[in-house]
């Protein structure tokens, strides 16, 4: 394999070697050159630090009234969109019924 | 019909199990993600917890990381499901559940970071939740001083995140953590593909170089 460094695809080689993302194919002549190459090797190193860093963030658990904040929303909302109901108004001297909605 | 409660487990871990096919392979799902949401679409307030289940964790915790805030990142993800609810009725299966979902998390996530909310609201790893629980990261039977070594560490990894621009820093979540293909990121963010290897690598590189003294 051609160093990479050189043709352009080390980014993508190094990335997808440290994410294991690569073929077999590919790994195996990856680090056929990785053997030979102290460049390509200390590239690969960092990376790996960068990767095992990333792994060592944990993320905070979600909270456990996280659903029951969430369903208060949607019940809201569900509720500001429903149509509001006509009220209804005694008969007046005319025998007209009188409806009006609520502002 | 008002929502009153889903047919949910609120007590359960959330799950990292999508039944999406990701970078290390399919996982079986028992509902695909689409079918579900279509059975939303159609009313189904169960398949909308299924749903939740399934994805709450992930966009939480990919939100926690973009904006470094833990109830923002939550209140983030809670419109992130509020709107793939207030949706369901136009809700079309052309593309994976995730790319949707997580479209609308790096929309309100970036627009968060650029309207200059992220004003040292960080967490301290110490912080005490609102219910005065002291929220401590897993110690891992760490020794104290491994636990000093661990914490500056993790500092310093949360600064060089913040230090991306929040474009890189998005690609890099979404890479790393929700281990998206690179098709599916461009997709999120609305680019080409060899995009988001550029942001991706300039991402990593940047990472590298203000992490190097770590090794």
């Amino acid at each position: 394999m051609e160093c990479p460094l050189n043709t352009g695809l080390s980014d993508e080689l190094t990335v997808g070697y440290v994410a294991r993302t690569l073929d077999a194919p590919t790994i195996a002549a990856f680090e056929q050159h990785l053997a030979a190459c102290p460049k390509c090797a200390a590239v690969i190193a960092a990376q790996q630090e960068v990767w095992n860093s990333l792994e060592a963030w944990l993320a905070v658990p979600v909270s456990p009234n996280f659903d029951e904040r969430l369903l208060r929303r949607i019940a809201i909302e569900q509720r500001s969109q429903m149509p509001r109901c006509p009220e209804w108004r005694p008969i007046g001297p005319t025998g007209a019924i009188h409806a009006g909605i609520h502002e | 019909m008002i929502m009153t409660e889903l047919q949910v487990d609120v007590g359960a871990q959330p799950s990292r199990h999508r039944g999406v096919e990701n970078r290390r392979g399919a996982v079986a799902p028992l509902e695909g993600d689409a079918e579900l949401m279509l059975r939303v679409r159609g009313g189904d307030q169960t398949s909308f917890g299924l749903l939740l289940e399934k994805h709450r964790g992930p966009v939480v915790h990919f939100l926690y990381r973009m904006v470094q805030n833990h109830a923002v990142a939550e209140e983030l993800a809670q419109e992130v499901f509020l709107r793939v609810y207030r949706y369901r009725t136009t809700y079309q299966p052309t593309a994976k559940f995730t790319t949707w979902l997580f479209r609308i998390a790096t929309h309100l996530g970036l627009n968060w970071i650029r309207d200059g909310r992220n004003e040292k609201l960080h967490d301290r790893l110490d912080q005490q939740t609102s219910d005065g629980a002291t929220r401590q990261l897993p110690d891992r039977g760490r020794t104290a001083e491994q636990e000093l070594v661990y914490q500056a560490r993790l500092g310093e990894v949360r600064q060089a995140i913040e230090s991306l621009p929040s474009k890189q820093r998005a690609a890099v979540m979404m890479h790393k953590y929700e281990e998206m293909e690179y098709a599916e990121i461009a997709q999120v963010l609305g680019c080409s593909e060899s995009a988001v290897k550029s942001l991706l690598f300039r991402a990593y590189e940047s990472l590298r170089m203000r992490l190097a003294h770590m090794a």
